[in-house]
């Protein structure tokens, strides 16, 4: 199979990444009607799959799962996800043959091998849904051309499509039909359909393709997502350490800190976060910032070319085939780090301590916000999706590691999202070596401590202008505002 | 503190066939009660009780103390008879007991009498015979002396009535200054003006004490303010909107269970359970903890997944055969401390009551203009009208559920499923909630199903009851 990417022109490679719609509401207003009583078999039971069917279900569609064999002989999780929670489970062959829709939501390292299990035993015309392109996009499947091939993804783990789903809300969401397998022209009405299913379109739609989504999603996840939280965490606490500052203190203001902060982010965007800091620490973390972002642009600079060449893909693809030996190494390796094994202090923290404290955190989250959102628009990919994989999700990974630090969030982001962690962050930590000798404790872990907050006007109107013109914060803008419009309204 | 009276279930003789209690209540010295109630709820009288004790029929009275000092009506009709008794009729020189004479009679401590006695402008009046005195002077005179006594336990029911509005002032700024570790019961029919001083609080009705326990004054206000409002017999439940949502046949059973079964893990939770709901008929669902009570309750409101794996037809929709969840939801009020552990999205009070109408956690939906008003009037049913537009998480626990009732209330559903709603609650809150489910009982626009397993939650308007 080849990179299905790579076999495209120039300019349908330039029409693909650059598709990204917002979606009126009035388009969902037939709801789930297109899939009434189709039968819906979900592949896999896993966070995305068992959450997304259990919406599917409550949204009044027929919803079963399929599992290999040997998955339910062994009553393994993913078996009894689905059996305790009544859906029915059978193996492909029971299944499949009697599905309209198949969700494939498995893992994408096993898309491959499962696509090409039930592909055969697929009724003619039906269709297959996925909820990430790696696997169309990447590895070049090509699927039997009598199947509509569509994706539905929302932007977050299946427990948060799940709960917003019960507040009786849902999760933004990317849709996408892929061009070559839209035999009947009924793509766009299935993933529409199973977006409402899911709640999505209560939250905001963008109709995008697969190949925007795969390349700003392997972007923004191995960049400011899960990259630059890990190589933060471990920078800002060894140099914490470093200078003095007790170490449960440090573990914990780091552990807890890219929550708190990124919380701001979430309601108010880069401008919002930087105003929870004084003025003077704002000054100083836009300084820190634009010097981060001189130093790490040609990172991200690469990590982009990867990702667009197929680079990316196919290195991970080839530790694919060497049973994950580089994956389980960096896995060890960030298992054993100071920061994952000094437990946090139980005093507590203020939030705005948070911020006080952690403004070389800010500034990291900006620099990285903004350079994944800028390589990302400079390589074509419209900034609809660029928001979403960079600032937008920047707050639910930063959630996983204020659960469990990175332990929790490398076990709960994709594969690809974790190789592609480690990645950057064996090539970001040399990176800002020299950049993190010069600093001390006041950026980071101790505070200003000034007793005389004044800065000049001229600098700081400057500074301001700086940071809400910022093209991320735009478009973050009107994002926000279609999420939040209803809320706002009472 | 020490023990000073102790109340264990004590039933009072109050005549022939009249009886007061059973009260259970620990006073303890240097307390200030609040003693609330409707009139003639017995407030008076079970300061009589203190006062002098009484005879029990059953239960034990301890502890009456040796010595209390007075004001009330009663104690100031007896001070101006006693004085008419001993003097009427008799020599005209005698002029009965002077003002100066009668305010030492109960030990008084002499730096406090003297200061009281110019608070209240009594100067002018310590010569004369208290019984020349005006009502006002006599009630002046009475409360002088028994906050200047050194006698340390005060009853005052109703000080202020007869005071005019300046003495009445002077009368509790003098409270506040003097009142040191005096233990008090405070009986007072205008609680806007209940003094800061006041530590605890009990609500007497029905001739026991239904609520009681310690609460600063200005709590008090608010919790008192909202009893008012919510035992108060002559406000209605607002009137329902024009529904939406499809309406139900009232012959058909809003729910209606065959042969459940549910099994978890290991153990099987319901084995063949029949249960049929009608409209109109209220059922109560006890149970020990891990009886099923709650899943039971999530299979009605679809938030089981064995919803769909059981013969189970919710408003007329058969479980499973294509309908939504939400279409099951627009017919059901649902409160459980459980939602109210979920209900953290940011928002204001209103909001909250709004979102019942999308049956959501947040609103995400443009509420119409009868919706707000709708809110609005649960609102002021609860007692919360002034909240309106505060955040939802800054309110007191017990105001956010009496809110998230509300919230269940306010599109008048077919089913209201109340699940624990007294749980998490103090007693005062717990008193607040149980008076607003009975006054939807009562409002008949609603089927209830209530569970709880705490006997003190049990509310004698249900009568059918579902034992798991």
């Amino acid at each position: 199979m080849a990179n299905y990417f790579n076999t495209l022109s120039l300019r349908a490679q330039l029409a693909q990444l650059g598709q990204c719609e917002f979606m009126s509401a009035s388009e969902f207003e037939d709801g789930v009607d297109h899939l009434r009583g189709k039968k819906i078999v979900v592949v896999g039971c896993g966070s995305q799959g068992l959450n997304q069917g259990l919406n599917l279900r409550d949204s009044g569609l027929d919803v079963s799962y399929t599992l290999r064999q040997s998955a339910i002989d062994e009553k393994r999780q993913s078996f009894l996800n689905a059996e305790s929670n009544g859906f029915r489970v059978g193996n492909y062959q029971e299944m499949i043959p009697t599905a309209d829709l198949v969700l494939n939501l498995t893992p994408d390292k096993q898309h491959s091998s499962v696509v090409a299990d039930i592909e055969p035993l697929m009724k003619t015309n039906a269709c297959l849904a996925y909820s990430h392109g790696f696997n169309i996009v990447e590895e070049g499947q090509k699927i039997r051309p009598d199947l509509t091939v569509i994706m539905v993804a929302p932007k977050c783990p299946g427990t948060e499509v799940r709960e917003e789903y019960k507040r009786g809300f849902g999760v933004p969401t990317l849709i996408a039909v892929h061009a070559d397998n839209d035999p009947h022209g009924e793509g766009l009405a299935i993933a529409k359909a199973y977006a409402a299913g899911t709640g999505g379109h209560r939250a905001g739609v963008l109709m995008s393709s697969f190949v925007a989504e795969v390349k700003s999603d392997l972007m923004g996840e191995q960049t400011i997502l899960c990259g630059m939280l890990q190589t933060g965490s471990l920078l800002c606490f060894d140099k914490m350490v470093d200078k003095g500052i007790e170490p449960a203190y440090a573990s914990k203001l780091v552990q807890y800190g890219w929550e708190t902060i990124t919380e701001a982010l979430k309601h108010g965007g880069i401008t919002n976060m930087m105003d929870r800091l004084s003025n003077p620490a704002k000054l100083r973390a836009f300084e820190l910032a634009e010097e981060m972002k001189q130093i790490m642009r040609p990172l991200y600079e690469k990590h982009m070319d990867d990702i667009m060449t197929g680079n990316f893909s196919s290195g991970m693809m080839t530790d694919w085939q060497n049973d994950d030996a580089k994956l389980l190494g960096w896995r060890h390796e960030t298992s054993q780090s100071a920061f994952e094994k000094t437990a946090v202090t139980d005093a507590d923290i203020l939030e705005q301590t948070y911020f006080d404290h952690g403004i070389l955190m800010v500034a990291m989250v900006k620099a990285g916000v903004e350079l994944a959102f800028e390589t990302m628009t400079a390589a074509g990919i419209k900034a609809e999706s660029a928001y979403y994989e960079s600032l937008h999700e920047v707050p639910l990974i930063a959630n996983t590691i204020a659960r469990k630090k990175l332990f929790e969030m490398n076990s709960t982001i994709s594969d690809t999202a974790e190789y592609g962690c480690y990645l950057y962050n064996h090539a970001c930590l040399p990176l800002l070596a020299d950049f993190m000798t010069g600093l001390e404790a006041d950026v980071i872990g101790r505070g200003l401590g000034l007793n005389d907050l004044g800065v000049d006007n001229q600098v700081l109107i400057a500074v301001n202008q700086e940071i809400r013109s910022h093209p991320v914060e735009a478009i973050g803008q009107t994002l926000r505002g279609y999420m939040t419009a209803m809320k706002a309204i009472v | 503190m020490t023990r000073l009276v102790t109340l264990d279930q004590a039933i009072f003789t109050l005549s022939e066939t009249g009886t007061f209690g059973p009260i259970s209540w620990q006073l303890e010295s240097g307390q200030k009660w609040f003693i609330a109630g409707r009139n003639g709820a017995g407030k008076s009288t079970l300061l009589g009780l203190i006062e002098k004790g009484g005879r029990t029929r059953s239960g034990e009275i301890l502890g009456i103390p040796q010595a209390v000092v007075v004001v009330s009506n009663a104690a100031q009709v007896e001070l101006v008879d006693r004085e008419r008794r001993q003097y009427d009729g008799g020599d005209d020189t005698l002029q009965g007991t002077s003002v100066a004479d009668l305010l030492k009679e109960l030990n008084p401590v002499e730096r406090v009498l003297t200061e009281l006695i110019q608070r209240f402008q009594l100067q002018g009046l310590l010569d004369q015979p208290f019984r020349q005195l005006s009502t006002g002077e006599t009630k002046k005179v009475l409360f002088v002396r028994a906050l200047a006594s050194e006698c340390p336990v005060l009853i005052l029911d109703e000080p202020l009535a007869g005071l005019d509005a300046a003495s009445q002032a002077v009368a509790l700024a003098s409270l506040s200054d003097f009142i040191g570790n005096k233990t008090v019961l405070l009986v007072l029919n205008d609680w806007t003006a209940l003094p800061d001083w006041v530590d605890h609080v009990a609500y007497l009705s029905d001739s026991s004490l239904s609520y009681q326990g310690a609460m600063d004054s200005a709590a008090a206000r608010a919790w008192l303010q909202q009893m008012v409002v919510l035992t108060n017999a002559t406000q209605r439940l607002p009137v329902p909107l024009p529904s939406s949502v499809p309406a139900l046949s009232a012959e058909q059973a809003l729910v209606e269970m065959r042969n459940v079964r549910v099994r978890f893990e290991d153990r099987q939770l319901f084995d063949g359970l029949n249960w049929r709901i009608d409209p109109g008929v209220h059922w109560q669902v006890s149970g020990a903890n891990g009886s099923g009570k709650t899943t039971l309750l999530s299979l009605i409101t679809g938030d089981s997944p064995h919803c769909y794996t059981n013969d189970l037809t919710v408003f007329g929709f058969k479980r499973g055969s294509g309908e939504s969840i939400w279409q099951i939801k627009q017919y059901i009020g649902y409160v459980s401390s459980a939602l109210h552990l979920a209900y953290r999205v940011s928002g204001t009070v209103e909001s909250v009551i709004i979102s019942g109408f999308f049956d959501s956690v947040g609103v995400y939906q443009r509420a119409t203009a009868p919706q707000k008003s709708a809110a609005s009037a649960w609102l002021a049913l609860i007692g919360l009208t002034h909240a309106r537009q505060q955040p939802f998480a800054q309110q007191s626990y017990g105001n956010q559920r009496l809110v998230l009732i509300a919230r269940a209330l306010v599109k008048q559903p077919a089913l209201l499923i109340l699940d624990e709603p007294c749980l998490g609650l103090d007693v005062f809150n717990r008193g607040l909630v149980l008076a607003l489910i009975e006054k939807l009982i009562q409002g008949r626009q609603t089927t209830v199903l209530y569970v709880s397993h705490d006997h003190r939650d049990q509310l004698p308007s249900i009568q059918q009851t579902l034992r798991l």
